[in-house]
């Protein structure tokens, strides 16, 4: 929001000597951001009025003028390519020194005496957008005519355009809580208590009734319309504004239109109340009769946007008669407003409930200065100032203006805000300052609260600009007591607490072990990746669509869906990363969404979130590497040893839909299935433009967290030397090593430790067939083994794989 | 005789400085002192000596067999000392040489790694690590926090929604775990909450539709505006260094009372006004305010007896601080060539 200096100030003399940067600081510090200020007269330093004396072509070049300018006591020469150029026009110059934007575009540039196409050109005559103006009404090669503007050659411009004011920008949003700064008698207002200045007093003088104009208004449902006030007003021309006034809506950001117009922006502007003017012979003439009700079913209107809105039986509508005349507090229609031929107008000055303006526009996707300013709760007392306001600008304007009806006022029975009551301890209790008592008052009364202290107890009464919602229970008194005081003023201290260690989350710690393992063990990347994903990639894995939950409002709507496992899209990164790296190894710790299970609860009532456990994944591609899951699997148990977990791999019986058949396995930890590592279905796989093998693991944390690591067995350390036997053996295949080597752990209890150090397939193996090798040490705790003792365990154990495997022994 | 043993001993020393290699110090040995040698003939010829005198040469030959074998002992050692730097010498192995087929270095994401940071602080301070859905209830992410569904608040945050799934939003800032934690820890309480939000907003260079806040709520009784502003501080200097001040600022937030915006001041300029802090001296970097009445009720803290503060840092602006990252969508992008540097 744009707030102008010079009119600040015609309602608050803030202190001497207090700069724009100062008083920017000060609003910034205690009352909301002032983002930016810009000195309008600096950005036109040196720019000065010119007369055109006379013109002659530029001996060499087509579209170039000399042109002798009178720039206040002398004539320079300057080349130029307006297209608009006569002789006695009066034109802004930028004389050597002036900074200037070529063309409006770009860092401004400093001008300097030069030669163009061998003519000298002392200066430039501008363009608006040259030099920071408005330029919609100016030609692409045109330059700006300053028409008969009243000002001699050499008069500065900024003098000349009354361009001689500061605009502050305030930060938009964070005014959401504060609807009496929507204007600048507020900020005024908010000056004023900052810097111990005076406020004018705000006081238009009242409205004394007209005839012409029978005027009556009708509120349906006062709820959503607590106050309407209206006044017509005859003898009204219309006509453009003059310079002050478009000087002023200019300088805040809106556009002029007419004088009527621009009277009810300005008074929203200086007051922060929108107001509506209607031409009071389209609404019926002598006899108006306005109605502020809801819409009808299927009700239309055609607004001054021309756009046609269909309403909704909840909104509320001005209309008249038949006609709808505007909807209420966010924008007027057509036909019903102001226009050349107006000569009798109504003023409207009204008050809408916040909540149905803010729901009307957000339906209708309508947004507008007035709307913005009712949703935040209004004043109802500024209806009454400001169609005073109106009625005294409208009359200065154009002073044939005359009032010809009585001042309609209807409104909802006052509803007077309570006082607040508290003890002043309680500011410095949450505040942890010290802050005295009569200080405390003094911010309050500087603020317009009506403060009385009895009994060690304040008693506080809000000013209505503030009541609307903003202050409302004792805390917000001490809000605004702490930040006219100033945090800077507030000590730091730190709290004391008891030792306590922190409650531990199980799944975050294992989140965090994974991580590192994985990073600096794994030698993987980190990802993050969002939580959404494309109908595409989910089909080309083979995964139903209904299993997932749906945005009903995506970004991006090739992502509407909600991941229920990183894989999917772990594998497209893999795509974009696979044309820079040869391998890729990347995992990814998040949260997943199950549509169809119950997670935690929602706060109130008894339906539940959708279950969203912690998901931990990894995935592995190299160039060249046609069996990936080795890798992924080493990835697992290097996560398991870190986690102290000990998991073994079963493969599924029902694998996902997007896995290799038989490359997976599930990750067993506890007899509980924790998670899965498995290939990618090369189909699949290359379907999503992956262009190597590729496998990946996934683990549900939250079910991990419940499993008891694995708890350290300790054996003394035997002082008797272990036997070594190497045993490799020929079986079919598919026989799993696991069970294998289960039964052998089985068949002999001198085993002491047995690992597998190589399996063998091709030459010398049948078809179908592998050739393990396993290297065993057998122990004895109490003795050393004879030889022939731990030769008839190796018999037992090549019995069993025979008979178990139909192994055929190697060696 | 003794002449002839002397006159031995400087033969052999002016021999042996003379050999080059091993194998003849080993032959110029045995030529003096070997069971052949020189030695030996001339000790020969001592048996023939009266007892006195064969005493006395006896001892000089001793004393020549002594110098001989130090001499000889001193050139061994040379040719020893010379063979190993040999043979080492072809051991040479280039060690800047990077180990081929080595495993290299993974990485864990720069917001995880800011993140893990704060959690470690704010653990040392004794505060819970508090977590919360994702995909979250209206009630907790909106309703609970004072901002009901009519509020112009809501317009502040872009919400996703869910088909199907009435009452349910991707959360938009990490306070939804303030009632979660509230009503499962009571009072007092001190926790953070880190992770990860959602906003509907356009992405471009500074916008992400998701993004990491880390939210962070201390209750108890007497707890004030004060020990806010100091708990506050000791996080800006573990991030920025010792000099770090912190500056507050009103700001409306409906779920705190007063609300402020909290601004460190730049580490880049120390405060003299730079670039990055676009000539203030100041970096905003975190929001706070203390804890609403309504916030405290809706969580079932009794706020006539308890007070506390709330606050949430930016996780995603910390970390694009921290390193200058220029472009916000590195961060969620999943591209090695950017995540590999951390």
């Amino acid at each position: 929001m744009l707030i102008s200096k010079k009119w600040l100030r015609e309602f608050v003399q803030t202190p001497k000597g207090l700069s724009d940067q100062e008083l920017s600081n000060t609003i910034t510090l205690s009352t909301v951001e002032v983002e930016s200020f810009k000195d309008q007269a600096a950005e036109l330093d040196k720019i000065i009025v010119g007369e055109v004396k006379t013109l002659a072509k530029h001996p060499d070049a087509d579209r170039l003028t000399l042109c002798q300018v009178d720039v206040g006591g002398s004539t320079s020469q300057i080349v130029c390519g307006g297209s608009n150029l006569r002789e006695g026009m009066k034109v802004a110059v930028a004389p050597p020194g002036a900074w200037v934007r070529w063309h409006g575009e770009g860092e401004p540039v400093e001008l300097k005496k030069t030669k163009i196409r061998g003519e000298v050109s002392e200066g430039m005559i501008c363009a608006s957008s040259e030099i920071g103006l408005d330029a919609s009404d100016e030609g692409e090669r045109d330059i700006l005519d300053l028409g008969d503007i009243d000002a001699k050659p050499g008069t500065s411009l900024a003098e000349a355009l009354g361009l001689d004011d500061v605009i502050f920008d305030i930060e938009h949003k964070s005014l959401t809580n504060r609807p009496d700064l929507m204007g600048h008698y507020g900020m005024a207002r908010e000056v004023a208590a900052l810097t111990r200045s005076e406020l004018k007093e705000y006081k238009p003088a009242a409205i004394s009734k007209g005839k012409g104009v029978s005027l009556s208004v009708k509120i349906e449902d006062q709820e959503l319309c607590p106050r309407y006030m209206g006044v017509a007003l005859e003898g009204i021309t219309v006509e453009p504004s003059p310079q002050w006034l478009k000087n002023r809506l200019t300088a805040c950001g809106v556009r002029s239109i007419n004088n009527v117009v621009d009277v009810t922006n300005l008074v929203m502007l200086e007051l922060g109340q929108p107001m509506h003017a209607f031409d009071a012979d389209v609404l019926g003439g002598d006899e108006v009769k306005i109605t502020v009700r809801t819409a009808k079913k299927g009700e239309e209107i055609t607004c001054l946007d021309e756009e046609t809105y269909k309403l909704e039986k909840e909104m509320l509508v001005i209309a008249s008669g038949t006609k709808t005349l505007a909807i209420a507090g966010v924008m007027g229609g057509e036909g019903s407003g102001v226009s050349g031929e107006t000569t009798r107008i109504v003023f409207e000055s009204a008050n809408f409930s916040p909540v149905s303006v803010r729901k009307t526009s957000q339906k209708l996707a309508l947004r507008s200065e007035s709307s913005a300013r009712f949703e935040k709760s209004l004043d109802a007392n500024l209806c009454e100032l400001a169609l005073r306001r109106a009625v005294e600008l409208m009359q200065e304007l154009c002073p044939s203006a005359k009032v010809c009806s009585s001042v309609i006022d209807e409104r909802a029975k006052v509803v007077e805000s309570e006082a607040l009551s508290f003890a002043p301890s309680l500011v410095n209790d949450r505040l942890g300052s010290s802050i005295s008592t009569d200080e405390m008052q003094d911010i309050l009364t500087r603020l317009g609260f009506d403060v009385k202290l009895k009994k060690d107890v304040f008693t506080v009464v809000i000013p209505s600009w503030r009541a609307t919602k903003d202050v409302s229970i004792k805390e917000d008194v001490v809000e605004e007591i702490a930040r006219i005081y100033g945090y800077d003023n507030i000590p730091s201290t730190l709290p004391i607490f008891p030792i306590t260690p922190p409650v531990q989350d199980r799944v975050r710690q294992l989140s965090r072990i994974a991580r590192r393992a994985l990073a600096y063990g794994a030698g993987a990347s980190e990802v993050f990746q969002y939580a959404f994903v494309s109908p595409e990639t989910l089909e080309a894995l083979g995964e139903s669509l209904d299993d997932h939950l749906k945005l009903a409002n995506p970004l991006a709507s090739d992502r509407p869906y909600l991941v229920r496992s990183l894989i999917p899209n772990l594998l497209e990164t893999v795509v974009h990363n696979q044309r820079t790296f040869e391998t890729v190894k990347m995992f990814q710790s998040e949260r997943v969404f199950r549509k169809d299970e119950e997670g935690a609860d929602m706060g109130e009532g008894k339906k539940k979130l959708p279950r969203q456990p912690h998901a931990l994944a990894g995935v592995y591609a190299k160039k060249g590497d046609v069996d990936p899951f080795w890798e992924s699997k080493a990835m697992v148990e290097q996560l398991m040893g870190a986690m102290g977990f000990a998991a073994e791999l079963r493969p599924s019986e029902a694998p996902e839909p997007w896995q290799h058949p038989v490359r997976q396995a599930q990750i067993v930890v506890n007899d509980q299935v924790v998670g899965y590592v498995a290939e990618v279905d090369p189909e699949k796989a290359s379907a999503l433009g992956v262009d190597h093998r590729v496998a990946v693991f996934e683990m549900n944390l939250d079910v991990l967290a419940q499993q008891g690591e694995q708890a350290v067995v300790y054996k003394p350390v035997s002082v008797h030397p272990a036997a070594e036997r190497d045993l490799a053996f020929v079986v079919a295949d598919q026989a799993a090593y696991a069970v294998i080597e289960t039964t052998i752990r089985k068949t002999s209890n001198l085993l002491d430790s047995v690992e597998l150090f190589d399996v063998y397939r091709g030459k010398g193996v049948e078809e179908g067939h592998k050739s393990m090798a396993v290297h065993m040490s057998f122990r004895a705790a109490d003795r050393t083994l004879e030889s022939s003792e731990v030769d008839a365990e190796l018999g037992k154990i090549r019995g069993v794989l025979e008979k178990d495997f139909g192994a055929t022994m190697r060696s | 005789m003794k002449k002839d043993l002397e006159q031995l001993k400087d033969d052999f020393l002016a021999l042996v400085d003379k050999v080059t290699d091993r194998e003849s110090l080993e032959t110029l040995r045995n030529e003096f002192l070997g069971r052949k040698g020189k030695l030996k003939a001339a000790m020969k010829e001592m048996a023939q000596l009266a007892d006195e005198e064969r005493k006395a040469i006896g001892k000089i030959a001793n004393e020549v067999k002594e110098a001989i074998e130090v001499a000889y002992g001193g050139q061994e050692e040379t040719f020893k000392k010379l063979q190993r730097e040999e043979s080492m010498g072809k051991e040479w192995i280039d060690v800047t040489q990077p180990v081929i087929g080595g495993e290299s270095r993974g990485s864990i994401h720069p917001v995880t790694q800011v993140q893990q940071e704060l959690e470690d602080l704010f653990t040392s301070m004794g505060f819970i690590i508090a977590d919360g859905p994702e995909l979250e209830s209206d009630y907790y992410n909106f309703t609970a926090l004072n901002i009901p569904p009519t509020h112009p608040a809501r317009d502040m945050q872009d919400t996703f929604y869910v088909e199907g799934a009435d009452g349910v939003v991707m959360r938009t800032h990490t306070s939804s775990v303030q009632i979660r934690s509230m009503r499962r820890y009571g009072a007092p309480l001190r926790m953070v909450a880190p992770g990860r939000c959602f906003r509907n907003e356009a992405t471009d260079v500074r916008h992400e539709h998701t993004f990491h806040q880390l939210e962070g709520m201390m209750i108890d009784k007497g707890i004030s505006l004060s020990h806010m502003k100091g708990v506050l501080e000791i996080v800006a200097r573990h991030l920025y260094g010792e000099e770090t001040h912190i500056r507050l600022r009103p700001k409306f937030y409906p779920f705190v009372e007063p609300g402020v915006n909290g601004e460190v001041t730049c580490f880049l300029c120390k405060g003299d006004g730079c670039r990055l802090c676009k000539k203030t001296g100041w970096l905003e970097v975190f929001g706070a305010g203390m804890v609403h009445p309504n916030v405290l009720r809706e969580g079932g803290v009794d706020p006539d007896e308890y007070s506390g503060f709330a606050f949430g840092f930016g996780l995603t602006r910390l970390v694009m601080l921290k390193y200058g990252i220029d472009d916000i969508r590195h961060l969620e992008s999943g591209d090695l060539r950017f995540l590999k540097q951390f």
